[in-house]
């Protein structure tokens, strides 16, 4: 079985996935209600991640092995939708509560053997999407 | 008093109050409680002060791969005054309260005795081990100055190993010349536990040394102290009244063997790895050695219904290779001026690996230090209890030792439930460490396969051995009872973890040595209440030698 390195799930998850989430938190709630926002998101994102392409490997990764990463994902973003967009603060504190939430609860995914929050794995899958 | 049993007239009787078997951490403990009371102590050590080759050949197995891959019985076990505590590394730490629950989800588990009724032993034990405060949570991070992690006591509890750095031969070795009610044997093996004819009660012992000296000890009451192996080993080969063996009716002795399973169960990475380590590693100040682990809480135990376990940051296998290793050992050995078992193969290791003993060496004298960290990772290992089963046991082989003992083997694996607790354990520790923000834990490959040959090639094991007579109030289910004397021969009792129904995480010797203080207590009042000896016979306190 292919397993993911070390390396790539520490420049994946370990550095970025937080700053992942914020920023994806940030960028979600910034485009709300806007269509056709997806390829600005994109960019906004790639622009944001310290290295976006691990974090992307790091939600395919995800994707591939399980089926509901897809509305999982589309949930987190819905989640993070509905959030104040003028309050991007409150964006990173509802995903560092969500985190610590899923940690807390057992939420957690394993994958390649790495042990994420639910809230990480759906975040990483999420910036693969778009 | 220390007498060399090969010097003894041949035929030798001798008379005690108290005869224990065995001059290990056990053996020597419970002589020493008995040194204040006017009870004679016979105590009977297979080997001398020194280690010999030709005695440890007693310990030899026949075959240590019955089951599951085991180390050599014979290098489990040091046959010497001291026993094992001449090599241990002196890691301590006590049960824990839910080892000694029946817990429904574990088959066979409970104590006849509970952990509360251990505690002033414990307190007593942890002097004798010179371990100092009996603290082992986190409060002890703050003795060093180092933060404490606010793990989620739900999940996990952080307790400590305590090291003691008591080598109990050498320690105690001069309270037990200078005693006069205890007597120390050398090279003194016993060959045959001769009961009577009902099997209820020791007659006498037999006595013999590898170069043909023979003697009896006859004795009020006898202690099986000789370790988990050899204590059903003696039991097993006594059977001239009892054909399955002393104290055997209900096909118990032996059985229920367990062992800590010791594995690498994940591996942690960190951006501040230097900094997490100066608490997860060994911390040392003045007589103060310790060790951070992290024990899976009792709510998530009764909850996910795994055993007790406990996980710490273990960096040995990757910064040891063997010769640093046997270095260290060699090294050790000399500071407590003994010969150091299987020289030739550690200096073998040694001149293998040159290099990084030289490194490690340069390191210590540079830094102060051998150790250095893998680039930002650290194995998670976890130690855990193991479930008892009595189809884990040692028995008896045809092939005889060198005295007529038959020698023994020892059939052993671990089950579903001992793998399970494992795979808990490290998704608790991998969950609350990325929570806190100290690491990210990536778990061990095996478990993630299906088939079980990362699971039993990655198997380490701690060379406890527990469980061979096990304790119960109810002789069907049980060799000794909560007294720890066996429930059919009535002046024959074991101080030893082969006692133990539950293994807990924690390594043995401090409850091994906390169950001999009890057991001191228990024979001083049961031998002063007692006009006629516990063997039927009134020989009153006696000590003589009869040639």
């Amino acid at each position: 079985m292919h397993t993911m390195p070390r390396r790539v799930f520490l420049r994946g998850v370990v550095r970025v996935l937080v700053c992942t989430g914020l920023a994806a938190a940030c960028g979600l709630a910034r485009l709300r209600g806007r269509g056709g926002a997806v390829s600005e998101l994109k960019g906004r994102l790639s622009r944001m991640f310290s290295d976006p392409e691990q974090a992307r490997a790091v939600g395919m990764a995800y994707l591939a092995r399980n089926p509901e990463g897809r509305r999982q994902a589309s949930a987190l973003a819905a989640a993070l939708a509905a959030a104040d967009p003028d309050r991007p603060d409150e964006l990173c504190a509802l995903l560092r509560r969500r985190r610590e939430g899923d940690f807390r609860a057992d939420r957690i995914v394993v994958l390649d053997g790495w042990i994420l929050s639910a809230t990480e794995a759906h975040s990483c899958a999420l910036v693969s999407l778009l | 008093m220390l007498i060399d049993f090969r010097a003894v007239p041949a035929d030798t009787r001798i008379e005690a109050d108290v005869c224990v078997i065995g001059a290990g951490a056990a053996g020597i403990t419970l002589a020493l409680e008995l040194h204040a009371s006017n009870l004679e102590v016979c105590l009977l050590e297979s080997g001398g002060v020194q280690f010999s080759p030709e005695t440890q050949d007693l310990a030899r197995g026949v075959s240590f791969q019955v089951g599951w891959p085991y180390q050599k019985l014979e290098a489990t076990r040091i046959r010497t005054f001291g026993g094992t505590t001449t090599v241990w590394d002196g890691a301590c730490v006590p049960c824990t309260g839910i080892d000694f629950e029946k817990r429904d989800w574990v088959p066979h588990s409970g104590w006849p005795i509970t952990r509360a009724s251990l505690d002033p032993y414990y307190t007593r034990a942890e002097a004798v081990c010179e371990l100092g405060a009996g603290e082992y949570g986190a409060e002890l991070w703050g003795r060093f100055g180092q933060p404490s992690d606010a793990f989620d006591r739900d999940k996990l509890d952080v307790r400590f190993w305590r090291y003691s750095p008591t080598r109990f031969g050498a320690r105690y070795g001069d309270e037990i010349r200078r005693s006069k009610n205890i007597r120390l044997y050398l090279f003194a093996n016993v060959t045959h536990l001769r009961a009577n004819e009902a099997g209820s009660a020791i007659d006498e012992i037999e006595v013999e040394t590898l170069d043909g000296n023979r003697g009896t000890v006859a004795a009020r009451a006898y202690v099986l102290a000789t370790g988990g192996i050899e204590n059903a080993r003696l039991l097993l080969n006594a059977s001239d009244v009892e054909p399955a063996g002393l104290g055997n009716r209900h096909d118990l002795v032996g059985r229920y063997f367990m062992e800590h399973s010791y594995y690498q169960s994940g591996f942690l990475v960190s951006e501040d790895l230097e900094r997490l380590m100066q608490r997860y590693d060994h911390m040392q100040r003045g007589p103060l050695h310790v060790l951070a682990g992290v024990r899976l809480a009792d709510s998530v135990q009764r909850r996910e219904r795994t055993l007790d376990c406990c996980s710490l940051l273990d960096d040995r296998f990757h910064r040891d290779n063997p010769g640093v290793i046997a270095t260290r050992r060699i090294l050790q050995d000399i500071r407590y001026g003994q010969m150091s078992p299987e020289l030739g193969n550690k200096i073998y290791d040694i001149l293998s690996n040159l290099d990084a003993v030289l490194m490690a060496g340069i390191g210590a004298a540079v830094h102060g230090d051998s150790r250095h960290y893998e680039e930002k990772g650290v194995p998670v290992f976890t130690q855990a209890e193991q479930a008892p089963n009595p189809s884990n046991r040692v028995f008896l082989e045809p092939e005889r030792d060198p005295l007529g003992l038959q020698r023994v083997s020892l059939d052993w694996r671990l089950g579903e439930l001992d793998r399970r607790t494992i795979e808990v354990a490290v998704k608790q520790v991998g969950s609350e460490f990325a929570r806190l923000g100290l690491g990210r834990v990536r778990i061990a490959d095996w478990t993630l396969e299906a088939d079980d040959s990362g699971w039993r090639s990655g198997l380490h094991w701690g060379h406890h051995h527990m469980g061979t007579t096990r304790m119960s109030d109810d002789p069907k289910t049980g060799v000794v009872n909560a007294d720890c004397r066996m429930h059919s021969v009535h002046n024959l009792y074991v101080a030893s973890s082969s006692v133990f129904p539950t293994g807990g995480y924690a390594n043995p010797t401090l409850t091994i040595v906390a169950l001999a203080i009890r057991l001191a207590d228990h024979l001083r009042s049961e031998l002063a209440s007692r006009a006629v000896d516990l063997s039927g016979s009134d020989r009153g306190s006696a000590g003589a030698l009869r040639g």
